[in-house]
């Protein structure tokens, strides 16, 4: 009887630690994936008093010119001013603009590279990195409210990185600063297969002279270290004998001296097989462009909407195949691929 | 064996809280209890924990002793509605929508405005949901779903109902209306492609007017009833508190005068015509006035 309940509570306690030991294994993972996004900082400049669109001194008129104790429109303060006896002067203020409503963005991109930024999936505003890979640009005139923003650049290769998304609430009159914004490195590879023992090169585009972490997925994880040139390139002739025939990916992140970290990019896929196969440089591929227009964007979205749950006929049939998941529907999966390489 | 599935069930109920995305209902303070007649406002919301996700479906149940006043996708995270989020059967909301790019974070899909017609425990709940990861490969992920209880009794002698004023006079965003056509869609007629958001009560409504017609209810994709396109086209978003935002329609190569359209070319060859014409006419007038100044 002893024995048997020892048993039941050995047996118990050992359920018990596995299950947080493989809880914590978990939870572990989980963190080390939220941490693959660069750590920015949003600070905001709130509204003046006198144009956030509140009562602040609760007198039943909000804001410049319905409340009669503001000024102007950058007013700060809405409660009645106290005049000094002596009095004079007085007037001014009015006839002044609104503060603009905006938000401002800064981080690193590539050097030289294109770098958009989208507002709720459609293209908000373009610009070019500097050579230090630095880029800021501002976007004025917004209605308040909350938006879904995303920041993503091209590299001189015309590889586009992995986007960066974060929603953002923009509230009347204030100005958003969101800085340090870091993208992760764009990644490629020389061969779509590699011979089992040969070399592949991973290479692509990140902030210049800065370490580089490439991982290549295996049965065992392989991790190698890369620094980027003055432009930014930056390039590793891997080995792969480490790894197992079949299909592998690669991404890669940059960790500057500073501490700061891009998160890890996107996967780049190859295979290793018994033979070299060379990635064809113009490699066209139709994914999600359904009307082959070189953009993934509300037109495309259209196309597949007309046929969301609806049997396919004619030609969207071929085009399901080809650039969406070929399962012959078009469904929400169809338009998760699609929302991951819209470009507006 | 008991304990083992006993833990067992207890590590996947852990485990799965920290992967999986959930969807949340939310009337701001659970603990209030409301009125027969009180309009209460429930927030939808997306929690992604640690991941991005970028496509969703489901549907809102809600308890039969609610009256459904007002859906409000002003502010929502979602970037394109594939189903906008509607009534498709009494007190149940259907919907599904992509957000560009991915979402990672804590945001409203859409809110519902209920007002409750009987006193007692009233529950609205997430059903048949669904959720994708945004990583190219349209990977399904488990969803959470809520529910959410409130609590209503009935109204005393001498007390008002709370009613909700969504305070919102800005009209829909500036949109892009695309005039196209796609041999996949509608046989390859002329179509509009459209989309507008509204950052506070959320669009209700696109009309589209061609020509002279009156404004019709419209969506997108929308198929022109007029194919030649020789006539100017407006397209209206209408928010749900009323507020309205026209575009019209740019046509390339065709220029519009009134409502009528006409091929650019055509046009200025018109114009030129007409301009020659005048030059004649003005220089013969012209010669005809010299003439009778010398006769007199």
């Amino acid at each position: 009887m002893i024995l048997n309940k020892l048993k039941k509570n050995i047996l118990v306690s050992i359920t018990l630690f596995l299950s947080l030991f493989l809880f914590l294994i978990l939870t572990k993972t989980q963190k080390i994936d939220g941490a693959e996004t660069s750590n920015f900082t949003i600070t905001i400049v709130p509204a003046p008093q006198c144009f956030d669109g509140q009562d602040n001194d609760g007198d039943t008129f909000t804001d410049y010119p319905d409340d009669p104790d503001c000024t102007s429109y950058t007013d700060d303060n809405e409660s009645p001013t106290v005049v000094p006896p002596s009095g004079g002067g007085g007037g001014g203020g009015g006839g002044n603009n609104p503060p603009e409503t905006g938000v401002t963005f800064s981080g690193r991109a590539y050097p030289l590279s294109k770098v958009t930024i989208l507002k709720d999936g459609v293209i908000e505003i373009e610009t070019i990195a500097g050579p230090d890979a630095k880029f800021r640009v501002s976007i004025t005139d917004l209605t308040p409210g909350s938006y879904n923003f995303t920041v993503r650049a091209t590299d001189s290769k015309g590889v586009t990185g992995n986007p960066f998304s974060f929603p953002v609430l923009i509230n009347q009159g204030s100005t958003t600063d969101i800085s340090g914004i870091f993208l992760a490195p764009t990644i490629d590879v020389d061969k779509a297969e590699v011979k089992k023992g040969d070399d592949i090169i991973i290479f692509g585009q990140t902030v210049p002279k800065s370490p580089v972490t490439i991982e290549v997925n295996s049965e065992t994880q392989v991790f190698v270290n890369s620094e980027s040139d003055k432009d930014g390139v930056y390039l590793y002739n891997f080995n792969s004998s480490p790894l197992e025939y079949g299909s592998h990916s690669g991404r890669s992140k940059t960790n500057l001296e500073t501490g700061e970290s891009s998160g890890f990019g996107t996967r780049v896929g190859f295979s290793v097989g018994d033979q070299n196969i060379l990635k064809e440089d113009n490699q066209t591929s139709c994914r999600a462009d359904l009307n082959n227009d070189l953009k993934v964007n509300l037109v495309d979205f259209s196309i597949a909407a007309f046929w969301y749950n609806k049997p396919l006929s004619g030609g969207i049939i071929l085009i399901e195949s080809n650039c969406l998941n070929g399962d012959g529907k078009i469904n929400l999966v169809d338009f998760s691929i699609l929302a991951f390489n819209w470009t507006g | 064996m008991k304990y083992f599935l006993y833990f067992f069930i207890l590590f996947l109920s852990l485990t799965s809280s920290v992967f999986a995305g959930s969807f949340e209902i939310n009337n701001g303070n659970s603990n209030q209890e409301y009125k027969v007649s009180d309009e209460i406002i429930f927030e939808i919301n997306l929690d992604t924990k640690d991941e991005y996700y970028n496509a969703l479906s489901g549907e809102i149940n809600i308890d039969d002793r609610f009256i459904l006043k007002q859906i409000v996708t002003g502010g929502s995270i979602i970037s394109a509605w594939i189903e906008n989020p509607s009534e498709t059967k009494t007190n149940q909301v259907k919907f599904s929508g992509i957000i560009a790019g991915g979402f990672k974070g804590n945001g409203t899909v859409f809110k519902i405005i209920l007002i409750p017609k009987e006193s007692g425990d009233l529950n609205v709940s997430t059903n048949n949901s669904f959720i994708y990861l945004n990583d190219g490969e349209g990977t399904e992920e488990k969803v959470i779903e809520n529910s959410q209880i409130v609590s209503v009794r009935n109204l005393y002698v001498g007390e008002e109902n709370t009613v909700i004023n969504l305070k919102d006079n800005i009209a829909p965003e500036r949109f892009e209306v695309t005039l196209t056509k796609d041999k996949n869609i509608a046989d390859g007629e002329y179509i509009l492609i459209f989309e507008a958001t509204d950052k506070g009560s959320g669009v209700k409504t696109y009309e589209v007017l061609e020509g002279k017609n009156l404004f019709k209810q419209a969506k997108s994709p929308y198929v022109l009833v007029n194919q030649k396109i020789n006539e100017r086209i407006y397209v209206k978003a209408i928010d749900y508190s009323g507020n309205e935002r026209v575009v019209r329609v740019n046509i390339e190569d065709k220029v519009c005068l009134g409502n009528k359209c006409f091929k650019e070319k055509i046009t200025i060859s018109i114009l030129l015509g007409l301009f020659i014409l005048s030059f004649i006419l003005w220089r013969k007038q012209s010669r005809d006035f010299k003439k009778l100044s010398e006769t007199l």
